[in-house]
This record gives structure tokens, sequence and C-alpha cells, in this order.
């Protein structure tokens, strides 16, 4: 079926025999590597031992599930309320410090869950400097006399996720409202509706899918963490596929919790697609006049600019500082250690070379689809792009499974043709780990060309044919030039996730290799507070990058 | 077997039974047309009816379902056989001008010369932008240019690699009333100046009826009449042809001993219409005047409505018999006004019957 799919995409004439045809190749490609994984864990599930599955089934599963469940629906409730009340401030009411506390409120997008995680555990320690000073107000001495509930439960995880993940709901459904409210507020006001009135009875119900949007991805990340949870003690799938596989060495049972995991990814990503389906209904009658606030008395601006600060004083500024601080400590003291900068450098290399392969994959499959517009290649492109909804161990998992087995065969044949043993070549080399980073974010630079594409008329594509261009050199002289600004911020998120990226990392390194993250999630493991704070605020500072890119366009 | 590829040579364009449907909906049907080297072709009809799908297909963005092309005799599409538009040598001219907003003017120009010698390309831009009279504007990117001038430009661009045709989709429609008549002018003074051979799309009948040496009137998916400008003008074939080319009121008749009968007289059956047969009178404006007392196919009727609109009048009179009012513009005759009685005579030369 494929092939005679491919002879009516084939173009006849000598002059571009295979520019059309090739970017169709690539892109089929590209939807292939990305299917392996999912495809792989089926296979390995499949094979796995009844026996094991049935221990799994009695005494793993339920807990887990359920736990994820409790963590999910916890996570889901405090970003659907932080995420939509802070939106609603900042475009309902005008007050001093509201332009600043517009992108203030995206900075905890910097702060990845397992060092808010990591931070907490510090600041909150019944010896750390909150405790502390709550004691030395009320004038206890000692813990025994005073102490705040433990920051190691279920309860602590979902405060500590919904205060990072809240701006995926907040950057929603803040464009909800200013693209849509307006005229809709000013009509509802109208028809006699008072000002408290409206946001439940218009905004509320107007912002519904975009505040779904907003929590199925905050969802999604939420189900990615393996470090906050581990920290804090919450056992969830995701910890539980990465203690069946290291603890137990059991990969066959791991992939059968990480299908089982897949099914939740499933059901968020279909509330997801819904949602945003509705919101195409809603953005229907587009208007782009903006929402004009209520400007504020004194005091109750004062109190409004009080309230929205709390989310970023939670998600971000608490913990940044903290960081910061440590790190002055550790770096005055110690100096910078030559096993950070090394593991500085691992990041780097490995970030930059994913950034790399997933740039140029994403925009081939992106212009693929533009310049041979079907259903065939739109099919594709959603295929390549799926992996973004998968948690980093369940990809890690996928990849490792084929990676591992393809080493074993190069190896074999090293040894019978050159008597060399090659070891674990794909993955010793960091070519299984930049494999499974593309797979998760291929979404982000395909979807960034795919926008900028988009803004470019086809009319152009068009008129460079007409003037003797093929696909390949219409690409090279029109499309390519013409969305670099896209291509160049797609590839800028995609380094920063790269960095952060803890889960598969965590599995998928070549051995002895450490990165900023599994640095931190080992010593944070262990308990030791040494240079991880130094590690930490690297990382967070490099995710502040696509936090300032956010915020201009934000503006613009 | 030479004389017909000598006959082909002849031929810068042809269609022969060209199809194409977008999920199953016909958007054309065989499609069949030729065109003579520098002859200027006008697709005309309403939004819909096939005629960009008909450009595009010529120009090779878009595939047809059936059907051959050829181009200066040679066969671009086929049964088996696709030349990519990038090798079919056409210039095409976008609604939207399509410049590319990266490049300068000179640069938009010089696009579709590349690979030849570089002296020779600044030549020809240089020549393409004195004959256009575009020279000032060579460094500008396209943002900065005005409608008018970015028309200009993307005319320049389409014929710097001396297309073999010209494909021209609304070209003048993004214009303002004014200028819009002056850079038509222009364009077909520099289009018979080249002898390029150019087929142009539009839904305005009367820039259609200014500028094709042929017009082809689409309708749904199918030519409804194809000819030139005043063979389609004076002598439609069919109703939808007349009604789209012009206005004018409907007078319903029938077949009485061989000529129509309606409610303004009895007007000449077109031939192969049966006796009884139900008909339609097609009255367009320049059929119909004020009449003079001793005038004979004249008829009364009131004058229900009278604007001034300038140059002329437009007269609207309802004549008993009729369910819609005659319309008609007219210079002078102020002594009539607003619900006087009036006397209409038609020249029958410009009466079109057509069958029910």
């Amino acid at each position: 079926m494929t092939t005679t799919l491919i002879n009516r995409l084939k173009p006849s004439s000598a002059a571009s025999i295979s520019s059309g045809r090739l970017w169709f190749v690539m892109g089929l490609l590209v939807a292939l590597a990305v299917m392996v994984p999912v495809a792989a864990l089926g296979f390995e599930a499949l094979g796995g031992s009844m026996a094991l599955w049935q221990h799994l089934a009695a005494y793993v599963l339920p807990q887990a599930l359920i736990e994820t469940l409790i963590l999910l629906c916890g996570v889901g409730l405090v970003v659907m309320v932080v995420g939509t009340g802070s939106a609603w401030l900042v475009t309902a009411y005008e007050f001093p410090g509201r332009r600043v506390l517009e992108w203030a409120l995206l900075l905890p997008l910097a702060v990845p869950t397992y060092i808010i995680a990591y931070a907490y555990l510090d600041l909150l320690h019944p010896l750390g400097p909150v405790q502390g000073l709550i004691r030395a107000i009320l004038g206890y001495d000692s813990p025994r006399q005073f102490r705040l509930p433990d920051i190691r439960s279920m309860a602590g995880c979902i405060l500590l996720l919904g205060f990072v993940l809240y701006p995926y709901v907040y950057i929603t459904t803040r464009a909800m409202f200013m693209t849509q409210a307006a005229n809709l507020v000013e009509a509802a006001r109208m028809l006699g509706v008072s000002r408290s009135g409206i946001f439940f009875r218009i905004a509320l119900p107007l912002a519904r899918p975009a505040i779904a949007v907003g929590v199925s991805l905050a969802l999604m990340e939420s189900l990615n963490d393996i470090g906050a949870s581990e920290f804090l003690g919450v056992r969830t799938l995701t910890i539980s596929v990465y203690t069946t596989w290291v603890t137990r060495s059991d990969l066959a049972g791991a992939a059968q919790i990480a299908l089982a995991m897949l099914m939740i990814v499933v059901a968020v990503v279909a509330i997801e697609r819904l949602a945003r389906r509705r919101q195409r209904y809603f953005s229907a009658a587009k208007q782009a006049r903006r929402f004009a606030p209520l400007p504020l008395s004194r005091g109750a601006g004062i109190a409004a600019l009080g309230f929205g600060l709390v989310p970023v004083l939670i998600g971000f500024a608490a913990p940044a500082i903290y960081l910061a601080v440590e790190a002055m400590k550790r770096i005055e003291t110690n100096g910078l250690s030559t096993r950070l900068i090394g593991e500085l450098g691992n990041t780097l290399g490995l970030a930059s070379a994913a950034t790399l392969v997933v740039l140029v994959l994403g925009t081939t499959v992106a212009y693929m689809a533009r310049a041979l517009p079907g259903s065939l290649t739109q099919l594709l492109m959603r295929l390549s792009t799926l992996g973004y909804a998968m948690p980093g161990t369940v990809v890690a998992l996928g990849v490792l499974i084929p990676l591992a087995t393809l080493d074993g065969m190069i190896d074999r044949q090293a040894q019978a043709l050159f008597g060399v043993s090659t070891g674990l070549l794909l993955i010793g080399s960091g070519a299984a780990l930049i494999f499974a980073y593309a797979v998760r974010f291929m979404a982000i630079a395909a979807g960034s060309a795919e926008t900028g594409f988009a803004r470019i008329p086809t009319s152009l594509d068009q008129a460079a044919r007409s003037l003797g261009r093929n696909v390949n050199g219409t690409f090279f002289a029109i499309c390519l030039p013409l969305s670099r600004p896209a291509l160049a911020a797609a590839g800028l998120l995609v380094f920063v996730d790269c960095m952060k990226e803890l889960p598969a990392t965590l599995l998928l390194r070549p051995l002895n290799v450490e990165t900023l993250a599994t640095h931190l999630y080992a010593e944070a493991a262990r308990g030791t507070y040494e240079e991880a704070a130094v590690a930490a605020l690297a990382i967070v500072l490099a995710g502040l990058l696509p936090v300032i890119l956010l915020a201009r366009i934000g503006r613009r | 077997m030479a004389r017909e590829t000598e006959q082909m040579r002849a031929k810068a364009l042809e269609l022969q039974g060209v199809g194409k449907a977008f999920d199953g909906v016909a958007a054309l049907e065989a499609v069949s047309l030729t065109l003579e080297k520098g002859q200027i072709a006008c697709l005309l009809g309403q939004s819909g009816c096939g005629k960009s799908t008909l450009l595009r297909l010529i120009a090779g963005v878009e595939r047809p379902d059936a059907g051959s092309i050829f181009l200066d005799g040679a066969q671009v599409v086929g049964p088996s056989r696709f030349v990519e538009p990038e090798a079919r040598k056409i210039g095409f001219m976008f609604q939207d001008y399509a410049l590319f907003p990266h490049l300068t003017v000179r640069e938009n120009i010089a696009f579709g010369l590349k690979g030849l010698p570089r002296v020779e390309i600044e030549a020809r831009v240089g020549e393409m932008m004195a004959r256009i009279g575009i020279e000032v504007l060579a460094d500008r990117h396209p943002h900065t240019l005005s409608g008018g001038e970015q028309q200009r430009v993307a005319l320049a661009r389409a014929l710097a690699p001396k297309p073999v045709l010209l494909l021209m989709d609304e070209p003048f429609s993004n214009l303002d009333r004014g200028l819009r008549e002056k850079l038509r002018h222009e364009t077909l003074t520099h289009l018979r100046a080249l002898e390029t051979t150019t087929v142009m799309v539009t839904h305005d009948p009367e820039e259609a009826l200014a500028v094709g040496d042929k017009v082809v009137l689409l309708r749904a998916g199918l030519v409804e009449q194809e000819g030139t400008a005043h063979a389609l003008f004076d002598n439609p074939e069919t109703l939808y042809a007349a009604e789209f080319l012009s206005p004018g009121t409907r007078v319903p008749g029938r077949v009485v001993k061989g000529a129509v009968e309606t409610a303004l007289g009895r007007f000449d059956a077109p031939q192969g219409m049966q006796e009884g047969q139900a008909a339609i009178l097609f009255l367009r404006p320049h059929a119909l005047s004020l009449a003079a007392a001793d005038q004979p196919l004249a008829v009364f009727g009131k004058l229900v409505g009278r604007v001034f609109m300038g140059d002329r009048d437009s007269m609207t009179v309802a004549v008993d018999g009729l369910s819609e009012p005659l319309q008609f513009y007219m210079r002078g005759f102020p002594q009539f006004a607003q619900g006087d009685q009036v006397r209409i005579s038609i020249d029958p030369a410009g009466a079109l019957v057509y069958p029910a």
C-alpha cells in the first residue's frame, strides 16, 4: 500500500525526481522512528512472564495507579485554581505592578519539578530556615515543640507540582481572556450582569477549553516527573517503572507498567485534543480588541498585587533565592569542582547534539507536510509529534529495548568480522539518549516549524516553483529564510528542555556520564547537599531563557 | 505526422479534456481550449467556477485527474506524464503578487534567472526594470511598496525569464478602481509588445471583455461559451452567459406561430424552438430607450424610478403585464419625472431570446 502511495506522490519529470520524494521518505522515516519505542514496549510487555505480571498486578500496580491518580487530580485542581485565578487577576483588573506580574507569573516555568522538590526539602526541613523563622516568631526553641506537617507527603507533592506547573493554565487561559472576552463582557454588562458576576457567567465558561488544554499539559508534566515524587515519597507509576527496571532488573515488568501508564497518557491527550477542537470553535469569532481592565483603588490594588505574587513567590522566588544562596556559599568555600564543570560540558554537549537532530528532523517533517499536502503526509506529521505526551521513563524504556538488542548485534558482528568488541555502541555513545530526546521533543520543533511555515503564503512557494525552483530549492530559497525566527525559538526551547530532562537522561546516559540533572538527582536521592545547588541554579538560569522568550511573545 | 507537429507548434497552449475533482466533487469537467502564440485569453466566471483551478493546473501546482496539456507543442500533462511546475517555463502572477518579502525588488526579479551568468542576469533585470519603469525601486523591499508598485514588480519578475506563457490570477483585483484601469492598460501594452501568450483569470466581465482576444466563460467546471469579446457579448448562447455579461430584465413569453409572444410584443424566435414552447426574452439596458411618439415596437409604461448617476440617469419603468420593471439608462429628457407615463422603444437587435 505504501508503495502505491509513494508512486502517486512521485513526480515524473527528470528535474525533480528526487526532491519531492526525498522529503516524503525522510518524513516517513522520522514517523517510523518515533513509533519504534511504543512498538518495542508492546512487544516486550507481551513477551514478559505472566508470573511477574501477576505479582505486579497484585502488589505494585493498584497502589501506584491510585497514587498516580490522586496526584493527577490534586495537581489538576491546584493548577486550575491558581492558573485561572492569576490569569483573571491580571486581565480584569488594573493595579500597580500588574505589568510586572503579567510576566512574573510565567517564572515558575523555569523551575523543573525535581528542582522545586529538592529546594523545598531543605527549605522546609524541621531545622531549615522557614520552620526556624516560624519558631523564632512564635517563641519556641525546639522542633519538638512545633513543626509544620512534613513536606514529604502526597499533599506536599501536589502543592509543589501545582505551583510550578500552573503557568500552563495561566498562559492558555489568559490568551483566551484577552482575545475573546472583551466584546462578550461588554455585551453581558449591557444585559445587566454585574462586574463580579462576569467571571462566573462569562469568563469561566468561555475559558473552559483553554483551561482544559492547560491542565492536560500540566498533567503530562506530572506524569513525566520522576524526581519530585521520588524525593517526596510518592510512589507513582513512573517510580514503579523505574524501580521495576533498575532495582529488580525486570524489563518486561517495567514495560507492562509503562503500557498501563500510556493508557492514562492517551486519556489526557484525548482531553487536550477535544478541548483544542472546542477552542477553535470558540475562536471562530475572533476579535482583536483587547480587554480593558478595571482600575482598583489603592488598598485593593496592593492586595491584588500581594495575592498575585504568592504563586511567583512559592513557585519561583523562594526556591531560586535559596538555590542562589546555597550555590554562592558552596562556590565561596570550595570553588567550582572540575567534576561539575565536566558535567556542565556533558549537559551542553548532549543538549546541543539533540537540538540539532530535533530541529533538522522536525523542520523536515513540517516542510514535507507543506510541500506535499495530503492526508498521508498530515498523518506522518502527527505521528512524528506523538512523543510530547509520553513520559520520559516510557520513552527511555521503549528506546532501550530495541537499541540494546541492536548494540548486541553490532557487537557480535564486529567480533566475528574484526575480532573487536564494540561494547554498547549506541547506548555508550549517547546516541540512544539523543534518540529519546528526539522522540520526546520532536513536537516542539515540528510544531514551531509548522507555525512558522503557515505564516508564509503558499503563493510564495508556487511563485518560486513557477520561477524554476524545485521542492528543495523552494525550501532553501523561501521557506527556510522566512521561518528562521520560529526555528531559532524552537531550537532554544528544545535545547533548554533537553538540559532540564531528568527521567530519560537518568535511564539512558552512557555509563559514568553525569549531567547537571542526574548529579542533582543522585545527591538528592542520597540526601547529601553538596554541589547540587550549583547544578540546580544552572538549570534554572537556563530555564529562564525560554520564559523570557515567551514573555516577549505575549507582549506583542 | 510532420504536419501534425507543425500544427502543434503554432499553438502556445492546448488543453484537451482536462478534468479535476476535489474530494469527489468535480471542479472542472473535460475542459478543452487552444491559444495561439501571442494571444491573450481571459478565463471568466463566478468564484468557484473552476477558473483558478484551471490556471493552477496549467501552472502545474495542481495535478489534473484527466486530460492532457500541451505547452508550445510539448506535452506537459498526460496520462503518464507530469512536468513539475519549475520545468514548465511558465510565468505566474498571483492575486497577492507573492513577492518574496526577504528579497529586494532586484533580487525578486532575478529569482527566476538562476543558472545564467551573472552579467546576463544583471542585464536582463536592468532591461526588465527599465521596460516596466521601476528602476528607482531596485533596492527596496516589497513591504515598502504601494499596491501598484508591487503589481509592476510582480509583472517584471514573471516576465524576466521570458516565459512561454504568462498566467495571471485576478492581477488587478487588489487595486483601486482608477489605478486598476491604468495598470491594466500598462500591463497589456507590455504583453503586446513582448508578444507574450497570456491566460488571465477574472470575475469581472468588463475586464475580460476589455483585455481578452479570447474570452472563456466557465460555469461550474464547464466551458459555457468561448469566443472573441464581441462574439461573446453580442451573441451569448445561453441565458446564463447573457446575464453574466450584462444586467437586464427577463420577460416571459411563448412561441406562437414562429415568433415569441410577450407582454412587450412579438420577437423572432431562435432556430430550433418548438411551437408553444415557453421562452425568456432577455432585455439589456442598451436595447431600451425612451421613444418618440411615432416609433413602432413601442410600449407604454410608468416611470417608477429615476436616479441621477452623473453622466446618465438610471430609469426604472413598470409595464402592465410584467412582474419585473424594465431597467435602462438615458441622458436628457428632463421633462419626465417619477410617476409619469412614458413610451419605451425596444431595439430588436438587442433583444435576446432563450428557451425557458
